[in-house]
């Protein structure tokens, strides 16, 4: 998800109809400008080059997400929607332009949580991550706290550097029907989804998500090639 | 996340031809989809200095541009086949509770103290949704 103010200029997003590796490519309708939904830059056009402010969001079921904001509000869509993709998530095809770069690390339609700082890129894969849902990790020299919660199929990313101390974290449990990491400096319980510190000597806090996105490891490994792939210690 | 989308439909528009050229309700305009491509392949490095001088990229998959070397701009369907969402209405909590199933996917959002859902399913059919919220200009993609 993007900002689309540039500037004093505000955009307003149309689909292309074009696609870069698979992925879609926006255009803005005040200059025509191509973007690219996965680099999250202009690739052609006037504003080519400029990069898109990204903002926090999490893919997560609607309960786990009913939970953790009861006063959320919703797009209106009408009614009951069925998911016309649901077949291709878990075909074998990856898409119709097919791979340049294919990486067998892992099997092309296995999700992964992709973070993407200036420090570097890394992918840390689902399936892994639902046997270790809470680590602390680096990313270059930067320290970063990767965070899955198994029933919303929601992996996220944040900063765990809390008043200047880098903290470190491990699996919670569940409270209240969602995730948990607990730091082990404070003992505080901090909602996965959110980052927001629920219970303990930190209570009310709220670690920085970074941005980091859940998609497929052939579009991930195509765009990135050779990119670092998350492998747990022995 | 939400990339693949457009090729899905791709897809589902080639197997509704296929099937004696149903149109798929979610895309009306869409025309059938020739894979063609842009010539010549754009090149990252060599995309043109923007007028302006462009906004810090804060954590932008594109931290590190020359990863990604080049890259070809191809074109599967009409400008506008699959159309974006210019103007959300917005609904309650307990109003979407009748829309959204507890398992559905959606995309949750939260800008200081406003939070929002787009359901998946439904953002399949429209890819961006042009939005406010916490009076920040958005745009939500899938």
């Amino acid at each position: 998800m993007y900002a689309r103010d540039i500037g004093d200029q505000r955009l307003t997003f149309g689909v292309s109809g074009k696609l870069i590796m698979n992925a879609l490519v926006m255009f803005d309708r005040q200059t025509e400008t191509l973007w690219s939904q996965f680099l999250g830059e202009a690739v052609t056009g006037p504003l080519a080059g400029t990069a898109l402010d990204v903002l926090p969001a999490v893919l997560t079921r609607w309960e786990s997400w009913l939970e953790l904001h009861p006063d959320t509000t919703a797009l209106n869509q009408g009614g009951p929607v069925n998911d016309s993709y649901a077949g291709y998530y878990f075909s074998p095809g990856a898409g119709v332009l097919g791979e340049r770069h294919r990486d067998d690390r892992l099997a092309g339609k296995e999700l992964v949580l992709g973070v993407a700082l200036p420090q570097g890129r890394k992918a840390y894969a689902h399936r892994q991550l639902a046997q270790t849902p809470v680590f602390n990790d680096r990313i270059g020299d930067r320290p970063v706290l990767i965070a899955y919660d198994s029933k919303a199929l929601t992996a996220v990313a944040f900063d765990p550097t809390v008043d200047g101390r880098v903290l470190r974290f491990e699996a919670g449990g569940v409270l209240n029907g969602n995730a948990v990491a607990r730091d082990l400096e404070t003992f505080t319980l901090w909602s996965v989804l959110s980052g927001e510190a629920l219970d303990g000597e930190l209570r009310g806090r709220r670690l920085v998500a970074l941005p980091a996105f859940s998609v497929f490891w052939f579009a991930w490994s195509d765009y990135f090639p050779g990119t670092a792939l998350y492998e747990p210690p022995p | 996340m939400r990339a693949f989308l457009l090729v899905g439909l791709a897809a589902i528009l080639a197997v509704a031809l296929a099937c004696g050229g149903a149109e798929p309700p979610d895309a009306p305009h869409a025309t059938p989809a020739t894979a063609e491509t842009e010539a010549p392949p754009i090149t990252a490095t060599e995309a043109p200095t923007p007028a302006e001088t462009p906004l810090p990229a804060t954590g932008t998959a594109a931290a590190d541009e020359r990863e990604v070397d080049s890259f070809e701009i191809v074109t599967l369907l009409p400008k506008d086949a699959i159309p974006a969402i210019d103007h959300p209405a917005v609904i309650s909590a307990t109003a979407a509770d009748e829309q959204l199933r507890a398992s559905d996917l959606v995309i949750g959002v939260s800008i200081g103290d406003e939070h929002r859902a787009y359901g998946v399913a439904f953002l399949s059919g429209h890819e961006i949704v042009n939005d406010m919220l916490g009076g920040t200009a958005i745009a939500v993609t899938w």
